[in-house]
């Protein structure tokens, strides 16, 4: 029978996160969301309706931009998760794309911006030549109350045309 | 937004799964994708007492043809079906061709968007049956059979039988959906579907899907399905339109007729995302409009 892992108890977990292995334990009901936030520490990955609606939430699982509130942490065990946080090198560099974000105005509160940003790293990495149609769409997953998303859009494209991401 | 508690067993074969679901019953809920029940957990619309997560059991993601049939495997994301392709019996991959080839893209853009695409799968779409989904509407047209596994047996469900009401199937709770079989059209089907919603990657507010098969002699049709969704609470099949286009030549005035047709035979109810009004005009539009796309014309 395979091992059942009761409600009200706390299991152990183990989360690769940006290279990093994070040993923690989680109810099952704990989201990977909440899981990165509350007990990895990396508060960088935003929750915004915690439906699967909004994408503030996004990280990159094995490569392709999710929900994080839309999984639970021990669903999530044996990939690779990218957030946020991963992004900068570690000498503080910024990643292209958030030069590009902050060069052509792709934000401005800046909370959808983690979720924009490990989406728009999914896409580039995973479909380096996008079409300016496919990117739009793509880019139509998640959401932004500030900037209209013509900025958004900007940002991506100069990316991926310089063939940066 | 968060859960209930539940507990949780993530097995990683077919029969572990069917152990668990036979032991616990009615209190499990199966997790494949969970790209519709984790938000309906998240609002505590789903209060499930165990989740059996078969996102570690193998043998699901198979996609096969054989015998004029398609074989998609349960645990199949939708985003593999934007580029369709079957594994052969000696095991190559090749593009899957012909009319379902050109229409499950499609049909597979419309489902969410990209980040839901990548996670959530067609056998959990079809298990969730929401009457506007997708794959619901396109199993529902096609006539497509739900491969269904329990301890120690396994049966085929019908469309036609197996979307009962909102969110609710035959599927026991003690059998697990491993496989739906779609039907290979042949060169001489014409498919088309068409959706309509208020924002991008939204459930469809209506959902319309066609097919024609078409004599090769006369082009006349000779087998017609209309097929829609958002209407009801199971996805439907307009018995009128298709009668109206059977032993007709397809074109504007006759893909008019049928959206006609379509639009008078559902009897939708309003609510805040259409009145039944403007769902009835959407059933025509998204009718006709999926005949014209199948036909390959505009308008």
């Amino acid at each position: 029978m395979t091992e059942i892992s009761a409600a009200d108890v706390a299991v152990p977990v183990v989360l690769r996160v940006n290279g990093d292995e994070y040993r923690i334990t989680a109810q099952p009901r704990r989201t990977l969301a909440d899981a990165l936030r509350d007990d990895c520490g990396l508060t960088g990955t935003h929750l915004g309706c915690e439906h699967g609606v909004c994408g503030a939430c996004t990280v990159l699982l094995d490569g392709e931009p999710v929900r994080s509130c839309l999984l639970f942490a021990v669903q999530s065990q044996g990939a690779e998760i990218r957030t946020v946080e991963g992004l900068a090198g570690d000498d503080g560099t910024l990643h292209p794309l958030q030069e590009a974000f902050w060069r052509h105005h792709g934000l401005q509160c800046g909370f959808c911006t983690p979720g924009f940003l490990m989406l728009s790293a999914g896409v580039l990495e995973t479909r380096p030549d996008i079409g300016d149609d496919e990117l739009r769409e793509a880019l139509s997953s998640n959401l932004c109350r500030c900037t209209g998303y013509q900025t958004i859009v900007e940002a991506v494209r100069s990316v991926r045309d310089a063939g940066e991401a | 937004m968060k859960p209930a508690r539940f507990a949780y067993t993530a097995p990683d074969t077919v029969e572990g799964t069917l152990d668990a679901l036979d032991r616990f019953g009615d209190e499990a809920k199966v997790l494949s994708g969970g790209q519709s029940l984790v938000p309906m957990m998240n609002f505590r619309l789903a209060r499930p007492e165990v989740i059996v997560d078969i996102g570690r059991v193998g043998g699901l993601d198979g996609m096969s043809a054989a015998n004029g049939t398609l074989t998609v495997g349960a645990r199949v994301i939708h985003a593999r079906l934007e580029v369709p392709a079957v594994t052969t019996p000696d095991g190559r991959r090749e593009p899957l061709g012909g009319v379902l080839g050109s229409l499950l893209p499609e049909v597979a853009r419309f489902v969410g968007h990209l980040p839901i695409r990548v996670r959530g799968t067609f056998g959990g779409s079809i298990a969730h049956a929401d009457p506007a989904a997708e794959w619901c509407i396109l199993a529902r047209t096609l006539d497509a059979e739900m491969v269904a596994l329990r301890r120690g047996g396994e049966r085929a469900i019908p469309a036609a039988d197996f979307f009962e009401t909102v969110f609710t199937t035959a599927l026991a709770p003690e059998e697990l959906l491993v496989a739906v079989r779609l039907p290979i059209l042949g060169d001489d089907w014409r498919a088309g579907f068409c959706e309509f919603s208020r924002r991008a990657g939204d459930f469809a507010v209506v959902a319309g899907m066609t097919a024609v098969r078409l004599e090769p002699a006369t082009g006349a049709i000779a087998e017609a399905r209309v097929g829609v969704g958002g209407v009801a609470g199971v996805p439907v099949r307009l018995g009128g339109a298709e009668a109206t286009l059977v032993g007709e030549t397809p074109g504007a005035e006759l893909h008019a007729a049928a959206a006609e047709t379509a639009a008078g035979e559902v009897d939708p109810v309003g609510d805040l995302h259409g009145s039944a009004a403007y769902r009835r005009d959407l059933v025509r539009a998204m009718v006709a409009r999926a005949l014209a796309q199948g036909a390959g014309a505009s308008g």
